[in-house]
């Protein structure tokens, strides 16, 4: 077992129901991808090699973020194995997926074409966005601005008449 | 009245549009503005200048000047000339008391020119001091551009980001043929066209759109009406043209008086004769070739005064009602006519080359400014560049010194005689005269005056139009909507993992930076009782929470704190309190080890983004091996507080909980209720306490389980009694940036038989010297209650603070802490503070006011 494993929410029993920050905030436009797992990564990240279902997003050339839609806690231990430092961001950050490049460009001065990128959205809430198949993102964020990014998103779609 | 169909109209006769003014109907085509139907109408006059309120006609009928500002639709400084008609319009003058054609404030004009010269407001309404505000009340009915309504549904302003490689600027032939140049060689290419458009072959054109500045970056914000661009390109072309200049002469404001490009739209995109009778004077050959229009309107040319060719002294229009009767020359003609066509040349549109860091020169063959050493990525494209043609450098004024009224700022109302009076008091470079006299910081922006008054200046100053140079050139380039610029109003709002659950219980919420926290769930006081007799639950998830890993962590902590850390037991906690460099106090909370080489930190909710980079900006430099982690929003924290929390504890979890294995100061990672969690025993509200940290998406149910076991939920007002009850400070309330450990009162924490840390230097030199002074408790009779900032009144002068102040019943006084003078600091010291004007006597107190050995914490 990994250390701080007060830090993932997939060691509380299972009777514990485990919330999404954007459980209040979500309409329609909005997919809620909270649940994923999310892995920080500190060390040589050349040397991880993303598995079935997780995919690495670089944040700087020593840290990365590995989003898994498995196990957090296999990872967690492969991961560790493989000497690298492993800090489990699962409840640390909101995750959405929006449609549209309409929509970014309305949040994001990021270029939607050099994706994934961390950088702001929703005037200064700080973000990691990536790009789906299509027109199709997904951002992260912190988890106490999921909430306050979610409104800005649907307020967005409005703007557009959708 | 139309003339027949002209070659390039842009009007559709088909389609007629209709719209009100001042409430009587008008009628105009698709195609027309607002300003066009109104002219065709027959209406001369547009608006009331700003100060005078004289008349006003279109003068350049390009969106430039401000002769027709008009209200639409509740929308104030609506420039009508460039404002498409639109069906139903509701359009109203503005800045008038009466109407356009009668405005009672006129007088103004009459009687008030000798009282009201530029700047008479420093001068003559500066006492008595009281009538100020008077004063100012008058003057702002009396002068100024439209009003905004004070109830108007609010308009939806969006904001979009572009990032191309080129963006073009300006939508004439210069700007799309290097539009469609770029676009050649594989460039994504934007293109902004004031006047309107459609995307052409390579490239996108926004349109109708402006560019209202170039910053730093490449970033250029785009008015496009309801929605603001903000484009990011590697090169910036600018072919922003050329801004035709008026003459300075006696009755140059005249109505009637026009720059040839308004006639040239009159006439050309919408079929309107433009008078019937006129004048041409001009410096320029496109200035003289209006001619042509006026003829195939059928408008006399009664005479074209070349001033390349001729140079006269005075030019003057002579009027009546307001409006342009007939031109005199030299005094030798006088020549009936109801339209004076004018031109001073074409000086390059050069503010947004000049804000994105180009030199300006003046030319003085052609008499205008150009552009030069353009930034690297700037371009200048067609006559911004300075490409015109040829053009005499006309006279700074044709008034012949006869002192008559020539405006150089239609905007401000500002003659020639302004300019020339602040010179002889002084403000004799451009940009104090500018300021003193307002010329250029009108709507116009100096597009139309800027030229001129420069020329003036130099006049009046006897130098030149290079020694005198140009204003520095700002955004906005052009008027813009501050509701385009604010946008959507979305205020970020943190919320904690546990933000429904303290709405759901009636939680009266407040602002602690950009968190919303629970003020109180009810009564304060019972809150506070609960925690001191029975058991309590406050959320304080916004704790920073950081984890400092690697065999260094010790060490790297020794020298960020000035208390010794690497000596620290795993599963024991410390406190601390970084300081800077100066030995100012940055920030306080506690240290645990977790691992030999794991170390958790909490720092203050307004500290964990700062903390960690400060932490991160000092091992970027000492390169020891230890990572550093922000868990701040991963986690949840819940401080378990009262008598009661063992036995509340112990029922939820299987560790053991006795006073034996959780001792005061000791963090251990047991499962709470099911959920994982890291316990640190510590106590900031004074009794039995146990703060547990757990994944944020398990906060909900752990909250849950501990209300269910008896616990109260208390809010931050509740906590701030408690607190204080213990004396412990909150960085940044107690503290500011000056104060350090010995004056805070905290010199144990203080280690300078340790190893170089950060501030150490500082804390030794503040040892030595005088303290200045200290933070200290105090104690009054309640209820009277200090203000939080109230002064310290020794022998009858300020000599201290109070910084935290609140009744406790529990103490049965009025608490608080303070800064004094450092011979105040001693038990029982008598300090008196300002309490409601009157000052209240206060007993110094340096223990806590409650379980001041910290039994309780320790129980």
């Amino acid at each position: 077992m990994t250390r701080l494993a007060f830090l993932s929410p997939d060691n509380a029993a299972p009777g514990v129901a485990l919330v999404s920050p954007l459980q209040h905030a979500l309409g329609e436009g909005v997919a809620d991808v909270s649940h994923l797992g999310k892995l920080e990564l500190r060390g040589p990240r050349d040397a991880v090699e993303p598995g079935p279902g997780e995919e690495l997003l670089p944040l700087s050339p020593t840290r990365a973020l590995l989003v898994t839609d498995g196990s957090p806690a296999r990872a967690r231990e492969r991961l560790h194995g493989d000497g690298l430092r492993v800090y489990d961001m699962t409840a640390a950050l909101a995750a959405c997926e929006v449609e549209g490049e309409d929509v970014l460009r309305r949040l994001t001065e990021l270029d939607l074409e050099r994706l994934p990128a961390i950088g702001s959205i929703a005037r200064g809430t700080p973000a990691i966005i990536d790009r789906r198949e299509g027109e199709r993102f997904r951002i992260f964020v912190p988890q106490e601005l999921g909430h306050h990014l979610v409104e800005v998103i649907l307020d967005t779609l409005r703007g557009l008449g959708r | 009245m139309r003339l027949p169909k002209q070659p390039g109209e842009r009007i559709d006769r088909e389609t007629a549009v209709s719209f009100r003014f001042a409430g009587a109907p008008v009628s105009g085509f698709v195609g027309d503005t607002i300003g066009s139907a109104l002219y065709a109408g027959g209406r001369r006059v547009f608006s009331r200048s700003f100060k005078y309120h004289r008349p006003r006609g279109l003068l350049c009928c390009s969106g430039h000047c401000p002769n027709c500002l008009m209200t639409v639709d509740g929308v104030p400084n609506v420039r009508v000339c460039v404002e498409p008609v639109r069906e139903g319009a509701d359009v109203r003058a503005q800045n008038v008391l009466g109407s356009l054609d009668r405005d009672w404030l006129s007088v103004v004009d009459r009687v008030g020119g000798p009282f009201t010269p530029v700047g008479f407001y420093y001068r003559t309404m500066i006492r008595p001091r009281r009538a100020w505000p008077l004063y100012e009340r008058l003057l702002r009915n009396m002068a100024g551009l439209g009003r905004v309504p004070a109830e108007h549904e609010p308009r939806r302003y969006d904001t979009e980001h572009r990032a191309v490689d080129v963006l073009v600027i300006g939508g004439g032939r210069a700007g799309r043929r290097a539009a469609a140049r770029a676009a050649g060689e594989g460039r994504s290419v934007l293109l902004v066209d004031e006047r309107g458009g459609s995307d052409a072959d390579g490239y996108r054109v926004l349109a109708p759109a402006r560019a209202i500045g170039i910053y730093e970056g490449g970033l250029v914000p785009i008015d496009a009406g309801d929605l603001l661009y903000r484009v990011r390109a590697t090169r910036i072309i600018v072919a922003t043209g050329s801004l035709e200049q008026p003459l300075v002469f006696p009755g140059n404001d005249l109505v009637g008086v026009m720059l040839p490009g308004a006639v040239r739209r009159l006439v050309d995109e919408w079929a309107i004769k433009p008078g019937e009778c006129a004048v041409v004077i001009g410096a320029d050959e496109r200035g003289l070739d209006v001619t042509d229009q006026l003829e195939r309107a059928g408008v006399e040319v009664a005479a074209v005064l070349d001033l390349r060719a001729s140079d006269p002294r005075r030019i003057a229009a002579v009027g009546g009602g307001g409006r342009v009767r007939a031109v005199e020359i030299d005094s030798t003609e006088r020549l009936p006519c109801d339209l004076v066509v004018v031109s001073g040349g074409r000086q390059p549109a050069y503010s947004l080359l000049a804000q994105a860091g180009a030199t300006v020169d003046y030319q003085p063959r052609k008499g205008i400014f150009v552009p030069t050493n353009l930034p690297p990525g700037i371009e200048a494209a067609g006559s911004a560049a300075g490409a015109a043609e040829e053009s005499a450098a006309p006279r700074a004024s044709y008034d012949a010194g006869k002192g008559d009224r020539c405006f150089v700022c239609v905007c401000e109302d500002v003659t020639e005689k302004d300019l020339e009076r602040a010179v002889a008091e002084g403000f004799d470079s451009i940009e104090l005269a500018k300021r003193y006299t307002t010329v250029t910081m009108g709507p116009c922006q100096g597009k139309l005056c800027h030229v001129p008054s420069i020329r003036l200046l130099a006049r009046a100053t006897g130098t030149d139009e290079d020694a005198i140079g140009t204003t520095t050139a700002r955004p906005p380039w052009a008027p813009v909507e501050l509701g385009l610029l604010a946008g959507r109003h979305h205020e970020p709002m943190k919320r904690s993992p546990l933000h429904f659950r303290h709405e759901q219980a009636g939680a009266s919420m407040m602002w602690t930076g950009a968190w919303r926290r629970p003020f109180a769930y009810g009564d304060v006081e019972a809150e506070v009782r609960a925690v001191h007799e029975r058991l309590g639950v406050i959320d304080v998830s916004t704790l920073g929470k950081l984890v400092v890993e690697g065999a260094q962590a010790g060490e790297l902590l020794d020298r960020l704190y000035p208390n010794r850390l690497s000596d620290l037991a795993v599963g024991r906690i410390r406190y601390g309190v970084p300081t800077t460099d100066g030995g100012r106090i940055l920030d306080d909370g506690t240290v645990a080890r977790l691992h030999g080489d794991l170390f958790y930190v909490t720092t203050t909710s307004t500290g964990s983004e700062s903390v960690c980079e400060w932490f991160e900006w000092w091992n970027a430099v000492w390169g020891y091996e230890a990572e550093i982690v922000n868990l701040t929003g991963a986690l949840a924290a819940i401080n378990l507080a009262g008598p009661q929390a063992r036995n509340a504890l112990a029922t939820l979890t299987d560790a053991d909980v006795s006073n034996e294995a959780l001792k005061y100061l000791d963090a251990r990672e047991l499962a709470v209720a099911g959920v994982p969690c890291l316990a640190l025993r510590i106590g900031f509200v004074g009794e039995l306490g146990y703060e547990l940290h757990c994944p944020a998406s398990a906060a909900e149910h752990l909250w849950d389980a501990l209300v269910a076991a008896g616990a109260a939920p208390f809010g931050l007002e509740p906590q701030r009694i408690l607190r204080l009850e213990k004396a412990h400070v909150i960085i940044g309330q107690d503290t500011d940036s000056e104060s350090n450990l010995l004056s805070a009162g905290m010199p144990w924490i203080l280690k300078l038989d340790k190893d170089d840390f950060v501030g150490r230097f500082a804390a030794e030199l503040i040892r030595e010297r005088d303290l200045g002074e200290r933070l200290v408790g105090f104690t009054l009779p309640a209820p009277t209650l200090p203000a939080e900032g109230a002064q310290v009144v020794i022998d009858g002068r300020p000599a201290g603070r109070v910084t935290s102040a609140r009744v406790s019943q529990r103490i049965g006084k009025t608490i608080g802490l303070a800064w004094v003078p450092p011979q105040l600091a001693e038990n029982g010291a008598e300090i008196a503070i300002r309490v409601d004007g009157s000052l209240a006597r206060a007993s110094v107190t340096l223990s806590p006011f409650y379980d001041p050995d910290g039994e309780r914490l320790r129980s």
